[in-house]
Order: C-alpha cells, then sequence, then structure tokens
C-alpha cells in the first residue's frame, strides 16, 4: 500500500452524474459522490438499493450507463485505476485449476508485487488456510473460499479497496481477521469502501453512505445517523 | 504492458494449459476422435450417395459460374448479419470469469490478453466453417465439372471467409458498442441486398445493377474449384482485413458482457455436457439477452382478477396463449425464418436432392424447440405444478394447445413459402406442412417431458429397491453409452418422423400419399399424448411389479 503523504491532488474517488439502468429500470440514480484519500467509509441500503451496483462500477466490472468515474484522476477500468483498485467480491470467484497457492502468485505477479511470498504467508495464516494452501479454491465451502478471496484481495498493493458483502459465510474468527486487516489497511493509508448489511461494523468508519432504490439518502457521519432506519431505505426526510 | 506482466501471464496459461493436459484421459480423447471420424465418413458417405438432383440436371457451368456467385454470398451476408447481432449481444467471445476478475482486472493491456482468446475464436470458427463448406464442396464435385479436391479447397476457402465475417463483424461490433436495432438495421439490409442481387441474377437478368451484391465477390471463392478470378481476391484481403482488426480491437472488448458471457457459456457447456436440451436452449437465449415481453403483443389491460370460474383446460390454453403473446419478436421472427426455411426446404426435397429433408428436419425440430414455451416453464418449475390439483400429465398435455396453435401459423407460412417457390406444390403443401409441424415438435416435447422429475413413489429409489443416492446406474456399464446416446437421439428421430411424408410426397406424390402421412401423424400424437398422461402412473405400476417379483423373491427363500 502506498503512503499518503505520497498521494496529493485529486481525490480518491471522484463520482459525477453516475447512472445505471437495466432498460426502463434504475438501478443507480444520477448519483455525485466525492472521497478522499484515506477514508473508510461504510455503504448500507436494503436489498436492491444500488449498494453492489455502485461497487461493481466502480471496479470497472459494470459500465455506466451515464456519468463518470475517476480514480485519483484516472477514467475507471483504464491500467492506472486497476492498479489502484482492489475488488473483495461477495461472490469469488476462482480457476478451477488452480491452487489458493497458486492463484495468490499470479495475482501477485501481475501486481509487480515485492516479496509476496511473505505477504502471502502471513495471510494465509491471518485467514487460516495456511494447511489448504495447496488445495483448489475451487472445492471449497462457501466460507473458505470467502477467505481464498479475501487474501487474494490484500496480497497485492491497492489505494483502493471496494467491498461487497465481505462478511457472508465467514465464521468468528474469519470476520475478526478481516476486520483486522481493513483496519490494517486503513492505518497503511488505504482508502476503504465496505458495502454491508452488517451494521454492527457501521461505527468503525468514518463516514457512512446509504442508499435507497438507487438514490443517495444519507452521507456523513455514522454517529448522526439512525442506521437501521436507513438501511431498511428510509432516509432523514422520511421521517 | 512491462515484461514482468507478460512473463507472469505466460506462466499462468502455461500452468494451467500443462494441468489440463495432465488431466486428459488421452485414451478417452482418442476413442472420440475416433468414433467422430467414423460417423463422420459415414455420414459423407451417405450424403454423397443422396447426392443426386442437388443441382439441376439443366443447369450448366456456364449458369453455376454467373449465378452461384450471388447465391452463395448470400451466405457471406447472413454471416456478416449474424456477427453484428452477435457483436451488439456482447458476443462472439467467452472467457472465464476467473480471467476477467484476476486478469483483466489487473494493471496489463488488455489488448495483449484478449489476442489469444481472440485468435482462438477466428481460428476455430474459420476450421469448422472451411470443413463444413469443403465436405460440400466435393458434393458439388459430384454433379459438375471439376476435380473433388479442387473443390473442397474452394469449399474450404470459402468457408474460412464466411467464419472470418461473422467473427470481424462481431468483434467490430462490440468494440464500437453498436445498439441492437441498428446491428439489425445493417445486417438487414445487407442480406437484403445480397439476397435482391441473388434474386436478380435467378430470373436471368444480367444487365441490371441490383446483379452485384456485397458480397458476391466472396460467394465467387466457393467457385474457384473451376475458376480463379483475380478480382475475388479483393474478397480474400477484406477476410484477412477483418481479422487483423479483430485483433487490434481485443483491448476495446468491453467486461460487462463479456462477464455475462462468461457465467453463461461455463453453465452452457456444463448443460452440453450433460445433454440437458432445454438448460442449453435457455441460456443461448440469455446469450442472446432475449427476454420475455413485459407487456404481450395486443395486450388490453389486467385481467380481471374475479372472472367467472373456468375448467382446468381453458385456463391452462389461456395461460398459455399469454406465455406465447409474451414471445419477444426476434422470437418470433425466428419461428417465421425457421418456418420458410422448412417450407423452402420440403419443396426441394421434392424436386432436387433428399438431402433437403436434413433441412426440414432442423427447421420443425427448431420450430418444436420454440413453441413449447408453456409447457417448458412448467416443466421448470415442478414444485409449483405439483402443488395443483391437477394431475400432472393431464396439465402437460393442455398445454399442448397454445404452442400447437401457434405451430399452425408457421405451417401455413412454411406452406406459403414452398408453394411461392413452385406454384404447383400447393395443394400438398397446405395439406401436410401443419401435420409435419406437429410431428416435427413432438421430438422437443419428448425431450422436455422427459426433463420433468420422477414422480414422488418413484423418485427415491431405483428399479432394483435401492436408494437413487446409492445405486449409479441399473444397466451395465457396457449399455450405459448406448443408453445415453439412445436418450439423446430419440427427440430428434421422432422429430425426424416428421419428414417421412415429405420423402413418400417425393416417391409419390399423390393424394392417397398425403391420407396416409396425415393417418400416421395422426398415430403419433396420439401416442405422444397417451404417453404424457400415463407415464406416471406407468412408472409407479412398473416399480410396483418390480417391488412384488423382490418381495415373492425374499419369501420363496425364505424356509
Amino acid at each position: 500500500m502506498t503512503d499518503p503523504a505520497t498521494t496529493t491532488g485529486p481525490s480518491a474517488l471522484a463520482v459525477r452524474s453516475l447512472t445505471k439502468r437495466y432498460g426502463d429500470a434504475a438501478a443507480l440514480a444520477p448519483l455525485d459522490l466525492d472521497i478522499a484519500h484515506g477514508e473508510r467509509i461504510t455503504l448500507i441500503g436494503h436489498n436492491g438499493s444500488g449498494k453492489t451496483t455502485l461497487i461493481r462500477m466502480l471496479a470497472g466490472m459494470l459500465e455506466p450507463s451515464a456519468g463518470s468515474i475517476s480514480i485519483w484522476g484516472h477514467h475507471s477500468g483504464s491500467i492506472d485505476a486497476r492498479a489502484a483498485v482492489s475488488y473483495l467480491s461477495d461472490q469469488p470467484v476462482f480457476y478451477d485449476d488452480l491452487s489458493v497457492w497458486e492463484h495468490l502468485e499470479y495475482v501477485s505477479r501481475l501486481h509487480h508485487t515485492e516479496d509476496w511470498e511473505q505477504r502471502a504467508v502471513d495471510l494465509l495464516d491471518v485467514v487460516g488456510l495456511v494447511d489448504r494452501a495447496d488445495d483448489l479454491p475451487a472445492t471449497f465451502s462457501r466460507g473458505l473460499r470467502q477467505k481464498a478471496a479475501i487474501a487474494l484481495a490484500f496480497v497485492r498493493p491497492f489505494e483502493l479497496l471496494l467491498v461487497d458483502e465481505p462478511f457472508v459465510g465467514l465464521d468468528r474468527v474469519g470476520r475478526l481477521a478481516l476486520l483486522d486487516l481493513f483496519e490494517s489497511a486503513h492505518r497503511d493509508g488505504a482508502t476503504l469502501l465496505v458495502a454491508t448489511h452488517e451494521l454492527s461494523v457501521v461505527h468503525v468508519s468514518e463516514r457512512l453512505i446509504a442508499l435507497s432504490g438507487g438514490e443517495l439518502i444519507y452521507d456523513g457521519p455514522p454517529a448522526d445517523a439512525d442506521v437501521n432506519a436507513l438501511s431498511a431505505g428510509i432516509g432523514i426526510d422520511d421521517d | 504492458m512491462s515484461s514482468d506482466n507478460r512473463t507472469a501471464l505466460r506462466d499462468l496459461r502455461r500452468t494451467r494449459q500443462v494441468r489440463r493436459l495432465g488431466d486428459t484421459e488421452w485414451f478417452d480423447v482418442a476413442y472420440r476422435v475416433y468414433l467422430f471420424a467414423l460417423g463422420g465418413l459415414t455420414a459423407v458417405v451417405i450424403a454423397s450417395d443422396a447426392i443426386d438432383g442437388f443441382i439441376g440436371e439443366d443447369v450448366t457451368t456456364a449458369d453455376l459460374l454467373t449465378r452461384g456467385p450471388s447465391i452463395t454470398g448470400v451466405a457471406v451476408a447472413v454471416a456478416c448479419f449474424l456477427g453484428l447481432r452477435s457483436g451488439a449481444n456482447g458476443g462472439p467471445i467467452s472467457i472465464e470469469v476467473a480471467d476477467i476478475r484476476h486478469v483483466l482486472l489487473a494493471p496489463i493491456g488488455r489488448r495483449l490478453v484478449m489476442l489469444r482468446p481472440i485468435g482462438q475464436r477466428f481460428r476455430s470458427t474459420m476450421f469448422s466453417l472451411g470443413l463444413v463448406a469443403a465436405i460440400l464442396g466435393q458434393f458439388v464435385a459430384r454433379e459438375v465439372e471439376g476435380s473433388r479436391a479442387a473443390w473442397a479447397a474452394a469449399g474450404a476457402l470459402f468457408g474460412g471467409v464466411v467464419g472470418a465475417v461473422f467473427v470481424g463483424s462481431a468483434l467490430i461490433a462490440h468494440a464500437l458498442r453498436l445498439p441492437r436495432w441498428s446491428a439489425t438495421v445493417l445486417g438487414a439490409i445487407g442480406v437484403g441486398w445480397q439476397a435482391a442481387a441473388a434474386w436478380t441474377i435467378w430470373r436471368g437478368n444480367t444487365t441490371s445493377p441490383l446483379r452485384f451484391g456485397p458480397a458476391t465477390l466472396d460467394g465467387s471463392l466457393a467457385f474457384w474449384g473451376i475458376r480463379q478470378r483475380g478480382i475475388d481476391a479483393i474478397a480474400i484481403a477484406a477476410a484477412v482485413a477483418l481479422v487483423g482488426v479483430g485483433l487490434l480491437l481485443g483491448g476495446r472488448l468491453r467486461l460487462e458482457p463479456l462477464a455475462r458471457r462468461g457465467e453463461l457459456v461455463s453453465q452452457l457447456r456444463f448443460a452440453a455436457t450433460v445433454q440437458d436440451l432445454r438448460t442449453v436452449v435457455l441460456l443461448r437465449r440469455q446469450l442472446r439477452a432475449e427476454t420475455m415481453r413485459a407487456r404481450p403483443w395486443a395486450w388490453r389491460g389486467r385481467t380481471r382478477p374475479h372472472g367467472p370460474v373456468r375448467s382446468v383446460p381453458h385456463l391452462v390454453w389461456t395461460r398459455g396463449v399469454r406465455s406465447l403473446r409474451r414471445l419477444p419478436a426476434s422470437r418470433l421472427g425466428r419461428i417465421g425464418l425457421l418456418a420458410l426455411i422448412g417450407g423452402v426446404s420440403a419443396s426441394l426435397t421434392v424436386t432436387s436432392s433428399p438431402l433437403f429433408a436434413l433441412g426440414v428436419l432442423a427447421a420443425i425440430f427448431l420450430l418444436g424447440v420454440e413453441v413449447i414455451e408453456p409447457l417448458s416453464q412448467e416443466i421448470d418449475h415442478p414444485d409449483l405444478t405439483d402443488s395443483l390439483p391437477v394431475d400432472r400429465g393431464t396439465l402437460f398435455v393442455h398445454h399442448l394447445a397454445a404452442p400447437g396453435g401457434l405451430l399452425v401459423v408457421a405451417g401455413l407460412v412454411g406452406a406459403a413459402a414452398a408453394t411461392a417457390l413452385h406454384p404447383t406444390h400447393a395443394a400438398a403443401a397446405f395439406a401436410l406442412a401443419v401435420p409435419v409441424a406437429w410431428a416435427g415438435a413432438t421430438g422437443p416435447v419428448v425431450a422436455a417431458v422427459l426433463d420433468a422429475p420422477a414422480p414422488p413413489s418413484a423418485a427415491a429409489t431405483t428399479l432394483t429397491g435401492a436408494p437413487r443416492d446409492q445405486e449409479s446406474s441399473f444397466v451395465p456399464p457396457e449399455f450405459a453409452g448406448f443408453s445415453n446416446a439412445f436418450s439423446t437421439l430419440m427427440p430428434v428421430i421422432l422429430s425426424a418422423l416428421g419428414i417421412v411424408p415429405i420423402l413418400a410426397m417425393r416417391v409419390a406424390p399423390d393424394a392417397t400419399t398425403a391420407v396416409r402421412s396425415f393417418v400416421g401423424v395422426a398415430l403419433l400424437l396420439a401416442g405422444l399424448v397417451v404417453w404424457i398422461r400415463r407415464r406416471d402412473r406407468w412408472a409407479v405400476r412398473i416399480r410396483e411389479f418390480f417391488a412384488q417379483g423382490r418381495a415373492q423373491q425374499v419369501g420363496g427363500s425364505t424356509p
């Protein structure tokens, strides 16, 4: 991860009039958002509120119907943006024919990671997969696959971590390990955007963003928000 | 892209390739190749014997060279049309989702990453179409001058060009983000233009400016077995340029459709592996981004919730009609096109080579697949079906009513097409078109009904009484392959009964043949209805019979 002091200038993430439509249905209404370097943000909202759509568009997996995304001044999906962004999906994807260790090797090398072996060993230790390093993740249970995906997301350098429903299928040890990794990445200066239904983790973030029906209904400190109401899609104006 | 990245990517691919090769059962592969080659050769030999009349005896070589290029050019125009549509739907490349997540999201030049899958796509499409065209070329060589080798080589060249046009236009449409409607319009203009050229030249008008189509030069390549023109090289150059442009556009392919296709294609391969026809059809529709219409055709608002109580058949028929009214325009267009192809092929089967019957078979089988949506929906949702207080077999039979109605329309379209080609065929065409269409649908219906789960009383155990999850197969392994092949081919064999009336008309084109055909199809349909209605009861009875046998055996062996 980069030193926060070395990254100055444009916002970590700048979103302008970002829209996603599927036919007549709007998954995300025009959205404007600025995220500063090093911020730790939680994104909440009910099912279908647009969280995953937003995260996937920021990661470059989905194309916006309109609007723009800038990551440290680079267009989303560009090589520079891809080098900066690590995406931890709610649906881990692996090659059927590569072991966990081989996945870690290739992802690290594709991202020019120095000393990746030691980092990989440390991560496998943290998520509890040291003994399964040579197994095929495609044969793992849901929780183990999620742990392998966590190791893959953290083994490479990144400046912006995009996370979608990271706690699904994780046991208590895995949850604590993941929270520690978030904390560590944040300390190292990375920007974190975590979409979740897990409201108990909201308090550790500095900023809360809530979506409902594809629209932004809250953007501010978690302490000022009625998290339960926001999660159900009830904004402040609705009260 | 740095050399580190290149090395990492190369290592990744090499590791995976080595592993795949290591996991390959070479004896199994060799056996499959042997079977494929044997089957292919047998088919080619049989087809060669049946080729007689493929090209009319009155057609001279000069005629062939004048008319042929415009007609074969239609195939190139159609390939371009299909390619543009495929590209607009996110095709023609499909890569693993893991590659998208781990490689295409890494800081690597995407053009270099995509070179290999694009190259493979070009190679496989050009090879397979070249092979088919080469076989067709050597068929043609039996009826016209020129050596078989020359015709086969020309066919291979032509097929390769068709493949390059398909993949190249698809990549361009994808990279340029061509909207689906404009891809359809552009492709249709090309096909229409080329078809007009073919029609003009077919009618003997050699002076009209319409006699040249955009793909006539490409079409001329198919005739290089007997005539090589320098100007045709333009078509080859254009195809090579398309390949080059396609390879260069790799970096502009979009991740979103690539990811969608990657997931669907991996499911499609699995469904094809387990020979699940229904799932293959469903996934192919999803690949084409075909969804049912939110508003049905001729929608007049929501039906009243408290209408009069209706009988079960009426409710099921109404539900079927509603389903068919939600078919998207593209699917209705495909049904119309299949009906046209079926009608034209049927007419040519009678007047030309019997090989055209294969075209009829393909058309009526696919027509059946397209129209049985209500039945397929019922079978895809067994929990809903089993919650209804209606016998499942009866329900399935009533679901055939609406598709049967749509097949009447399709049959009439096919009959009109056959009549347009040969007006003297009108009476036979209109008499037999609907029965042929219905008979053709029996295969897809049987395939769909076989997908329905076994009745609860028979689902848990095999015929031997063992729990189903503990006994893999009732038949010995030597017969399992044959049994699988038979169950895969049976729907096609049933649909093939639909072409018997056409082949019969080829031999004896009179009213008696038509009446006999009608009776034969009626018996086939009656058998189908009886089988669907009673198959669950038969399954339970057979199970009981075996159970009684086992009980007697146990009783007899007890002292």
